[in-house]
């Protein structure tokens, strides 16, 4: 086991590296996949020393010591931020803890789960599950493939050019907003309070579709997807194609829009 | 022209690869691998919605060969280049820097991405509602029409309403003569009745479309006087010899 407390701009090698864990407070991490041997790259620590250790292939990165033993010395605004740059395997599963800091994480295959307080997420080419909580961070994704999970009460959740097999995403005021291919048989579950939600889907999708919104306006550009008679309640249903997948999204106030682009082959297919 | 390029150097470093010579998606992830030393391998999942991109804006074009989609610059991407070659050489040095520089492109790219996103769907929802206060416009229309139409079709009902009441008194009337009449005037009355009802029963069988050729109204003919016998025969003439 290796442990290194790290107070100044450090580069660090690892010979390997099979779980990742960050908690930061303030500043930014990048995690990046790389097929060359794990790095560490701290560029700048301003207050609070940074934790590292490496054991069994697990390397873990904190203010944690600050932050769990400490939450009322660090409201009494000590200095704590770091800006860390980590190149991992591809495969290896990541869990990051932010409380103010912004993260990027890019082509990641494994899981990566992310707690954050007020930090944005950037997920660039990220597959495999990514599980993210936050309370007022932003999760900002593009190429995502695999599935989504997302709890946040003010943060917004965007998906850009990728594909989804399962997303749930939950959030009081937070906005989603999502523009992907549903894989066969997905599942979509969205629901927000006051949040808007903006989905656009190939024409081609085949899903069930149910569109619930109390007081919120709803609108689609699907003509399958037709409105209830149903008291109280705007409700719109329908089928998409041959209806193999899944897609409910329900709001109080919030607005719900669904658009359907033309289908295009700009999938990878050339992988 | 939007400023198109107002961001994302990755992007300026894809054109640069491409401008270079036409290639497919995998062998641009190899040399931005191979450019960043192993610091940073690129996924599938980074590179392709980033070509999709310049191919959307019209910097890129594509051809499948034996299957796979080889990239070329477009005109409009050379032209695009060739604007901004400064920063090219800049780009040139820094690109190599770190994988720190390099996680601040892919940020500030994805974020730039998805505002757009975010634009273009706000934009099209807007449109989709425009739309959508037509279609409601043509709805009230169609509705006011509607209501003209109902109007006319209680006119016709009234009138059915009168025209039927006219009918109801005719059979008020046959019934109060058959009833107060003596025996022989209702039989007369029944008889006629079902012969009404054969003839509308015959008519309308006919009616369906049949064509009636010399055969058939003949066959009919024939049909109908034979039963006109059997009744003399069997019904009413039977009786007195009983």
């Amino acid at each position: 086991m290796s442990r290194w407390t790290i107070d100044e701009p450090t580069t660090l090698d690892f010979d390997g590296v099979v779980a990742l864990k960050i908690t930061l407070v303030a500043g930014s991490i990048s995690i990046l996949a790389t097929d060359d041997p794990p790095s560490l790259h701290v560029a700048t620590v301003d207050g609070q020393p940074l934790q590292v250790s490496h054991e069994a292939g697990m390397l873990s990165i904190s203010h944690e010591n600050l932050m769990w033993e400490g939450v009322l010395k660090w409201l009494r605004n000590i200095r704590c931020e770091a800006e860390v740059t980590v190149t991992v395997p591809a495969d290896c599963p990541v869990t990051i803890t932010l409380i103010t800091a912004s993260a990027v994480v890019a082509g990641l295959s494994a899981r990566t789960s992310i707690k954050s307080g007020s930090g944005n997420v950037t997920l660039d080419g990220v597959t495999g599950k990514i599980d993210a909580n936050t309370v007022s961070g932003l999760i900002e994704a593009q190429g995502l493939d695999g599935a989504v999970s997302f709890n946040s009460v003010s943060g917004d959740l965007t998906l850009a050019h990728g594909s989804v097999a399962e997303l749930s995403a939950t959030t009081v005021s937070g906005r989603v907003a999502a523009d992907v291919d549903l894989a066969k048989d997905s599942r979509v579950r969205i629901s927000t309070v006051s949040g808007e939600v903006a989905l656009r889907l190939p024409a081609s999708t085949s899903a069930q579709v149910t569109l619930n919104a109390a007081a919120g306006r709803v609108d689609t550009s699907f003509p399958e997807v037709q409105r209830l008679e149903r008291a109280m309640t705007k409700s719109f249903a329908g089928t998409l194609g041959a209806g193999e997948g899944q897609l409910n999204v329900s709001t109080v106030s919030g607005s719900i829009t669904l658009l359907s682009r033309p289908d295009e082959d700009m999938k990878g297919s050339d992988q | 022209m939007s400023p198109v390029f107002g961001h994302g150097r990755l992007r300026l470093y894809l054109l640069k690869l491409l401008e270079e010579s036409p290639r497919h998606g995998y062998e641009v992830i190899r040399l931005l691998q191979d450019r960043f030393l192993g610091v940073y391998s690129p996924s599938p999942g980074t590179i392709y919605p980033r070509l999709a991109r310049l191919e959307e804006e019209g910097l890129v074009t594509h051809e499948v060969v034996k299957g796979k989609k080889v990239y070329s610059l477009t005109d409009k991407g050379r032209a695009e280049l060739e604007r901004r070659i400064d920063e090219l050489a800049d780009l040139e040095d820094e690109i190599t820097a770190s994988a720190q520089e390099f996680a601040r492109e892919v940020q500030e790219d994805v974020r730039q991405t998805v505002r757009s996103l975010r634009e273009e769907l706000t934009q099209a929802a807007r449109d989709m509602r425009e739309q959508g206060r037509a279609d409601r416009e043509a709805w009230r229309e169609s509705a006011r029409r509607q209501k003209d139409e109902w109007r006319r079709q209680k006119d016709d009902w009234r009138q059915h309403k009168r025209a039927l009441k006219e009918e109801w008194r005719h059979t008020w009337e046959d019934v109060w003569t058959a009833a107060t009449g003596d025996d022989d005037a209702l039989g007369q009355m029944k008889l006629d009745r079902i012969l009404r009802k054969f003839a509308d029963d015959v008519q309308q069988v006919a009616g369906r479309g049949v064509r009636l050729d010399e055969n058939t109204l003949s066959a009919a003919r024939e049909l109908l006087e034979e039963t006109a016998e059997r009744m003399r025969l069997e019904i009413f003439q039977r009786p007195q010899d009983d």
